[in-house]
């Protein structure tokens, strides 16, 4: 049995701008059980990276939580004092890893440093114990050299080695839940292979619990084990990598499949239209006007998330009435 | 057959701390058919990028020089307006390369103006509303500015830009590296379309070989200011030669799990321009590393099949 | 049908500048937002009109004097008082705000187009140019202004022409240095190098794709400094050096007013309290629109 770690329930997430309200979120739902390595797929502006702020409780003005509930470990994130959170979640039993680890790095202060003050602050461990336990932590992200990174300045690091600094010191604290918010976007090929790697090593070797959130749906098929594909807000589908990819429901999920550059075509699959100004958002089902299955129902209402097959879950009236 | 560009034995050094310098582009040979895609594939620091900018001599080759269809452009004190007319860029992020606080009709209007190809305002909007709808554009974009439009619109507005001068080649920088992929899948099926139109010859720069795979006629691979492996791209593909190439087919993150086959992690960092290893410089990340031969002599490219060449000692 | 014509002009124009029209709505959105900005607005708003219709809002003549009624403390017919000459206050500080704009206005008229021009050939060109015009700016940078715009003004001698020329002299450095750096940082990106893809000549890239964007922090910067001008041009006429009398000054009124601070409070501190709000509300303005100009406030990604 699956211990269920994360849940998301109808979630709504407005931004209050100038041009209006942005309607990020539409209720979305998400679970996550212990020990997997989940995808959060989706193009920009999807909706992808304020559901992980909202996560952290981090969404700040203009953005307004509006609706929903994060259930981490039974209790309600959004319930809780920004105190708690500061002190009890994040950073703690969440953590987070970004696309450009240098930026998120204190330039002043050495990589070693850095890991072993977050170890101080979190656990009870002396100095000296802190500074040998990083050394085990670069070591454990595969970094060459520990002990010469370690007395290094993050600007003296390449993305790729940022990156698995930035991974140690987010493990130091041996968090539930680990955020990855495109974390291989800003390097190489070669480094983001490295990186995959690491990320579902720590998966398999230290049972830790991996959100991945990427644009790029063939990074999730590497490593995922579970997708969710996000559209202008909404969660479109959800399920098991095979189902998603080898059997996508949604029109979106086969549009943005079919757009991603395979050996096998000569052309690319286009999706007509583009996505939509989230400050007058479609009714109904948001991705109707781009459909080519839509029906007069896709414009009035929003569609349920119906089980097609065993966890496998599609929002859309392709599928309604087939069970 | 019709050479529309040519390098030999370009070199491009920056200076760097320590009278060193960074070795960007080092020793590079390549000629380009009129009318081919040609591919120039590598991760962060092969030189592409650079190798791209010396053929529009955006940037002046240190050594080596650069032909445009007969004429050595290198040897011209500067570059003659008639020919900065026929060579074009896309850059990569359409969010840099477009005017903030311009006008669409002005950025893409730009370049008519300097080549007195329009008489009059009313012309110019004229021919720039030609071009916008060329890129699948429509008139009201004339008056808005770039924040007003979407990464892909941009994109369109940076073809156009590079179109409206009618020239014969265009560098594409990774056209599509920071757009999303469905509208990444727009663009390139664009800019195919735009190349059979108007007759053009790409270079098409990118780091993803199935891009490449996919768009490109022939392909050359490079790693640290040095081209490893060139060819036509079918024969690149179905017979990788060089170690470097074969781990990079095998790394890209593929969708499919049947296109997967075994991956051959590169271990260790791209290591620096600046002092670039000796010998061959994959060596120390090849996983078939001869031995003392990679660290001490330099391989050249040579043609192991027809047209199809390798800068690898396994194949001397 | 000549309305109908008109209309459709008036439409096709909005149409075309639909973009500035929406821009300079959210700025307005976003000074309403912040009610600091909104305050300082108001406050120069309402100088910029004293200061223009003063000859109908002034009770009085400001230069008129009347000895028999000198230093008369506030009162209904003198609302702040008289001076020792027994000129009206109020009138003196309603024409007072007129002077303190003009020169304002006039030193950022000379240094904002003389600052950018030196800066953008010094950033742009680089080498021995920009050696000497910025060596030259740090010649005057290295006083402090209000020291040097005095020795300036003590060698031009006493007026309020040379006040302004000697604050000027001190304050083009800024924005030479301002604009240089924008230059620089603005040269090296993607569109510049765009620009020259399509065989743009400098003069072009420097006018059309350059300065347009130095503008703004120059003028963010210029707000900023709108309340500085003016408070060291009170003190320059203060020390005798600016204004003359019998000008209407707010540095000159404190000045020959400042011998009655025990026992004619109201002679010295009312011109003070001008000057205080007024600079108060430059630099709450300037603050402001340096907060609003903000790209990343601007279009904030929902």
């Amino acid at each position: 049995m699956q211990e269920l770690l994360l849940e998301v329930k109808d979630l709504e997430i407005n931004f209050y701008t100038y041009r209006g309200v942005v309607r990020a979120l539409n209720g979305v739902n998400l679970r996550i059980n212990k020990g997997e390595f989940f995808g959060l797929v989706g193009e920009t502006g999807c909706g992808k990276s304020v559901t992980a702020s909202a996560i952290l409780n981090l969404v700040q003005n203009p953005g307004r939580i509006e609706k929903g509930e994060i259930i981490f470990k039974g209790i309600d994130i959004l319930k809780m004092s920004k105190e708690e959170i500061r002190k009890d979640i994040r950073g703690k039993e969440i953590t987070m890893i970004m696309q450009y680890p240098i930026a998120a790095l204190n330039p002043v202060i050495n990589n070693g440093e850095q890991i072993s003050e977050a170890l101080i602050a979190n656990i009870d461990i002396t100095k000296n114990e802190a500074e040998k336990r990083t050394i085990e932590l670069l070591k454990e992200v595969n970094i060459p050299e520990p002990e010469k990174i370690a007395r290094q300045y993050p600007h003296q690091l390449s993305g790729g080695m940022a990156q698995r600094v930035m991974i140690a010191m987010m493990l130091s604290t041996k968090p539930s839940l680990l955020i990855a918010d495109e974390p291989t976007t800003a390097l190489d090929v070669s480094i983001q292979a490295q990186v995959l790697n690491l990320l579902k090593d720590l998966v398999v070797k230290y049972n830790t619990t991996i959100l991945l959130i990427t644009h790029d749906l063939s990074v999730v098929a590497e490593t995922c084990e579970r997708v969710g594909v996000m559209y202008a807000g909404d969660m479109v589908e959800i399920g098991e990598l095979k189902h998603i990819i080898d059997n996508p429901k949604h029109p979106y999920t086969r549009g943005l499949i079919n757009a991603i550059p395979s050996e096998k075509r000569t052309k690319l699959q286009e999706i007509k239209g583009s996505v939509p100004d989230l400050v007058n958002p479609p009714s109904g089902c948001r991705f109707h006007p781009r459909c080519t299955f839509a029906k007069s129902v896709c414009k009035q209402k929003k569609p349920q998330m119906l089980e097609v097959e065993k966890n496998h879950l599609v929002s859309c009236y392709l599928y309604d009435g087939q069970k | 057959m019709n050479k529309i560009i040519q390098l030999k034995d370009v070199k491009k050094y920056y200076p760097w701390k320590n009278k060193k310098f960074v070795k960007a582009v080092d020793g590079t040979s390549i000629s380009v058919n009129k009318g081919d895609i040609f591919g120039l594939v590598g991760e962060s620091g092969s030189g592409k990028t650079t190798l791209g900018r010396i053929m529009l001599r955006l940037i002046e080759p240190t050594s080596g020089s650069v032909f445009f269809e007969d004429r050595e452009i290198t040897k011209d004190k500067k570059i003659n307006k008639s020919i900065r007319k026929k060579m074009q860029i896309v850059f990569q992020d359409p969010y840099a390369s477009l005017h903030p606080r311009r006008k669409i009709k002005d950025i893409i209007g730009s370049g008519l103006k300097t080549h007195n190809m329009v008489k009059s305002e009313h012309e110019m909007i004229e021919k720039v509303e030609n071009f916008l709808n060329l890129v699948g554009m429509g008139r009201e974009h004339l008056y808005r500015y770039s924040y007003e439009l979407s990464g892909g619109q941009r994109q369109r507005v940076a073809i156009a830009r590079a179109l409206i001068l009618n020239p014969e080649f265009v560098v594409l920088d990774e056209p599509t590296s920071s757009l999303d992929v469905s509208v990444q899948a727009e663009i390139l099926n664009l800019l195919m379309e735009l190349k059979k139109k108007l007759n053009l010859t790409y270079i098409f720069i990118t780091h993803d070989l199935i891009l490449a795979r996919i768009f490109t006629e022939k392909i050359a691979i490079m790693y640290l200011g040095k081209i490893m492996e060139y060819g036509e791209t079918m024969s690149v593909f179905n017979k990788p030669l060089h170690p470097y190439t074969e781990a990079l087919f095998s790394i890209i993150p593929r969708i499919d799990a049947k296109d997967r086959s075994k991956k051959i992690i590169l271990s260790g960092e791209i290591p620096s321009p600046v002092d670039p290893p000796t010998g061959c410089r994959f060596h120390t990340r090849c996983v078939r590393k001869l031995g003392a031969i990679c660290e001490n002599s330099t391989p050249v490219l040579k043609e192991i099949e027809d047209n199809h060449f390798v800068a690898c000692h396994l194949y001397t | 049908m000549n309305s109908n014509n008109l209309h459709k002009k008036l439409d096709s124009w909005k149409k075309k500048h639909s973009s500035e029209i929406s821009d300079i709505k959210e700025s307005l959105f976003l000074i309403k937002r912040s009610p600091l900005t909104t305050i300082g607005l108001i406050i120069i708003l309402l100088l910029v009109c004293v200061a223009i219709f003063a000859p109908i809002i002034a009770p009085y003549n400001p230069l008129e004097m009347h000895l028999d009624n000198r230093l008369s403390s506030p009162s209904k017919e003198h609302l702040l008082g008289t001076d020792e000459l027994g000129r009206d206050i109020l009138s003196r500080i309603i024409y007072g705000a007129g002077v303190a704009l003009k020169i304002m206005l006039i030193v950022l008229a000379i240094d904002l187009p003389l600052g950018i021009l030196l800066g953008l050939i010094a950033g742009y060109f680089g080498g021995w140019i920009d050696e000497i015009i910025m060596r030259m700016a740090d010649i005057f940078m290295a006083f402090p202004r209000l020291v040097l715009a005095m020795a300036i003004g003590t060698a031009l001698g006493p007026s309020l022409r040379n006040t302004m020329i000697a604050i000027a002299l001190t304050m083009w450095p800024v924005y030479a240095r301002l604009a240089r750096g924008q230059t620089l940082s603005i040269k090296e990106r993607t569109f510049i190098e765009a620009e020259r893809a399509l065989g743009s000549s400098n003069l072009k890239i420097i006018i059309f794709n350059i300065l347009p964007l130095c503008f703004s922090t120059l003028i963010v910067r210029a707000t900023l400094d709108m309340g500085n001008i003016i408070r060291i041009a009170a003190g320059m006429s203060f020390l005798g050096l600016g204004a003359q009398p019998p000008t209407p000054d707010w540095g000159l009124m404190i000045s020959s007013g400042r011998n009655f601070l025990i026992n004619q409070w109201w002679v010295p501190t009312f011109p003070g309290f001008a000057i205080l709000l007024t600079v108060f509300a430059f630099n709450l303005l300037g603050d402001g629109i340096r907060d609003i100009s903000d790209p990343h406030l601007r279009r904030g990604q929902g």
